[in-house]
């Protein structure tokens, strides 16, 4: 007879089972996952980073101090330490080695673990200039040997796998819609082509992608026969990672083949324009160092107008989820983004919902006579047009005038907020309000993307994360109890 | 949602193949890994009665309860840790022959997370409101463990046991509880 998990809401996490001692211990599975949704262990960070006495409050009963005098265990301390250089070191569930990674949208297609080696070469740019501005970070995750994982407390080193054996394919409505929506726009460039001596590279536009990761990266694949993709994803997913890094990594091992293809045509043929892919969730709000782990990063863009006009760019498409996100680029961004307006580039923003299909578009199964790459674009893209409708589609360059519409547009979008975006200068965590020349350093919250540590005193050795559910430091740190 | 935590561990003396460690070991080698509350209950109901009837065995022992979250949550991991570290366990084996040498000694651990506010926990709090003074007698460990009957484990988030040691020839010796690390475990009066 077989039973539900409700019936047995205990599950048995730990067992030790040795000729010195046998133990285990087992969580209560519902009261876990409620406990996880109120996160309110921020208490505990909160107390313990102060330094970590704990009494006078509360019932404290009996309080036998458990070997909270033991000379076995190293005296340590707290530190921060950044949490990407913490995972290189350690490996990349540093703290959480026995926790899985919970990915959104797994599908069933077929994988090819042996590929994602060379995911990072596979999506690497062709362009010289545009090499420098490429984080390989994330994609240089998978299969990266901690050169320390064994110089932790054992207990935080059990059960390690190469993040590569944690992978899984997804895939999405959400990336089926920005991919549609990548070919679409790739169209219009393209079809600036049709004009006497024309090419996309007449716009001098460069695209700044700030999508969800999974949608950022599969609109780059659908607007990458046009646009070349420069990604930076400066980080690596973690368990408890609050930017879910593993949803961007696992959409780019997706695309993988289409991103290689698009890679090797580039290289025979002419230059693309830069199409800089940020993952939108990279400044999450992070709150709870005892439940999340802060893989945050913030946007490494070309730190001048001069730099995006060395790469051809004089005008700038920030591409936004929706109208709503179209009037204010994300708070890292804000410097670079006037920086660029101040020396005379035009920055306009452009949102995903300002393309949808053709409803009423009784020509949709009609082929042109002679088909161009615009036109196989859009039947790629499933009949998405700018504006939503056929008639509106060529009014792309009306409203962002880099270039003479190829085609006669009949009708006009409805509203769009994104042609009237200017960037305007704000204090921020992540933007200094005053930026002026070439930026020199980033703005960032104070203790942004770092993880506490237990440090031994004596040594100077790294144990661990403060917060790993196996340290065996937390026996000894505390100093509460009589 | 907060915390409290109860914790009990005592150290008895251990005779190889006598009843108390027989029954431990076999209650933690049995235990489902996915079980019911009423398997929880039952197994802890089954513990407490082995425990009760070993009572002269008792050399040390301690208890711990906490209302407090951060405190309770930090504790508990210590507890596991406790565990999971086998810091209390013998690195190698002490003899297998406890009657021609010195004594050995066996200790079981219980912990639990529990959450805070809920009728277990008003339960255990009661139950552990003991006068300073008496905390450490046998009658006050007997009276707590007579009355952990009243942990109802839909309200129990976490809870590890242990025993030290599994074998036989690994007891733990008059040394090893002399060490430091075992001062938390107070003599029973």
């Amino acid at each position: 007879m077989s039973s539900s998990p409700n019936d047995q809401p205990f599950e048995r996490d730990r067992l030790v089972d040795k000729p010195g001692i046998i133990g285990a211990r087992w969580w209560h599975a519902a009261l876990a996952d409620q406990d996880a949704q109120i996160a309110r262990r921020a208490a505990i960070r909160n107390i313990l980073i102060a330094g970590g006495v704990i009494a006078g409050f509360g019932a404290m009963l009996a309080m036998c101090a458990k070997v909270s005098t033991s000379s076995s265990s190293p005296e340590v301390s707290d530190a921060r330490k950044t949490s990407l250089d913490m995972q290189k070191e350690y490996g990349w569930s540093f703290g959480a080695v026995d926790e899985p990674l919970v990915f959104d949208g797994v599908t069933t297609k077929p994988f090819e673990p042996a590929a994602l080696h060379s995911l990072a070469a596979d999506l690497a740019p062709v362009t010289r200039s545009l090499v420098p501005f490429f984080q390989a970070t994330l994609f240089q995750s998978l299969e990266a040997i901690p050169p320390s994982l064994g110089k932790l407390d054992p207990t935080e080193i059990a059960g390690f796998k190469p993040l590569s054996v944690s992978m899984q394919p997804i895939f999405t409505n959400k990336m089926a819609a920005a991919y549609a929506r990548g070919k679409s726009l790739a169209s219009l460039f393209a079809s600036v082509s049709e004009l006497p001596g024309q090419t996309p590279a007449t716009t001098k536009a460069a695209l700044i992608v700030d999508l969800p990761g999974p949608e950022a990266v599969a609109f780059a694949a659908g607007a990458s026969s046009v646009f070349e993709p420069v990604f930076l994803f400066d980080n690596w997913p973690h368990p408890r990672g609050v930017v879910h890094a593993q949803d961007t990594l696992s959409a780019a091992a997706y695309y993988q083949p289409l991103f290689a293809e698009a890679r090797a045509e580039r290289a025979r043929t002419y230059t693309r324009l830069p199409m800089f892919v940020l993952d939108r969730g990279r400044i999450a709000t992070y709150s709870d160092d005892a439940t999340e782990f802060d893989n945050r990063y913030v946007a490494k863009l070309p730190p001048s107008a001069a730099g995006i006009r060395s790469l051809g760019g004089n005008h700038v498409l920030y591409v936004v989820p929706g109208s709503y996100d179209a009037g204010r680029e994300l708070d890292d961004l804000n410097d670079e983004l006037v920086l660029y307006s101040a020396g005379g580039i035009d920055v306009k923003s452009v949102s995903l919902d300002m393309f949808g299909p053709d409803t009423t578009d009784a020509g949709i199964s009609t082929p042109p006579r002679k088909p161009n790459e615009s036109d196989r674009l859009v039947e790629e893209s499933g009949f998405i047009y700018y504006g939503g409708s056929r008639g509106s589609h060529h009014a792309f360059f009306v409203d962002y005038p880099w270039a003479k519409p190829a085609r006669a547009a009949t009708t006009r979008p409805g509203i769009n907020p994104g042609k009237r975006f200017e960037p305007r200068a704000r204090t921020t965590p992540y933007s200094s309000g005053n930026p002026s020349g070439t930026l020199a350093t980033k703005a960032r919250p104070a203790n942004f993307s770092t993880v506490p540590v237990v440090i031994a005193v004596g040594t100077g050795i790294i144990l661990g994360s403060r917060y790993s559910r196996s340290g065996s430091w937390n026996r000894s740190s505390g100093g509460f109890g009589g | 949602m907060k915390h409290s935590l109860f914790a009990l561990e005592v150290a008895a003396r251990f005779e190889p193949g006598g009843r108390l460690h027989t029954e431990l070991h076999r209650l933690i080698t049995t235990a489902p890994v996915n079980a019911a509350l009423q398997q929880k209950w039952l197994f802890y109901k089954h513990a407490v009665k082995e425990l009760l009837v070993a009572m002269p065995l008792f050399t040390r022992g301690c208890w711990d309860y906490f209302d407090d979250d951060a405190t309770a949550k930090a504790s508990f991991d210590q507890w596991v840790a406790g565990m999971v570290t086998e810091e209390g366990a013998r690195p190698e084996p002490s003899g297998a022959d406890p009657y021609r040498g010195s004594a050995r000694y066996l200790t079981f651990t219980m912990a639990f997370l529990i959450v805070n506010g809920s009728p277990t926990d008003d339960a255990v709090k009661e139950l552990t409101a003991i006068p300073e003074d008496r905390l450490w007698h046998r009658q006050t460990f007997e009276h707590v463990l007579s009355g952990l009957g009243v942990l109802n484990f839909a309200s129990i988030k976490s809870d590890v046991a242990y025993l030290i040691p599994r074998d036989s020839g690994w007891g733990l010796t008059d040394e090893d509880l002399a060490h430091q690390k075992f001062n938390y475990l107070r003599p029973i009066v």
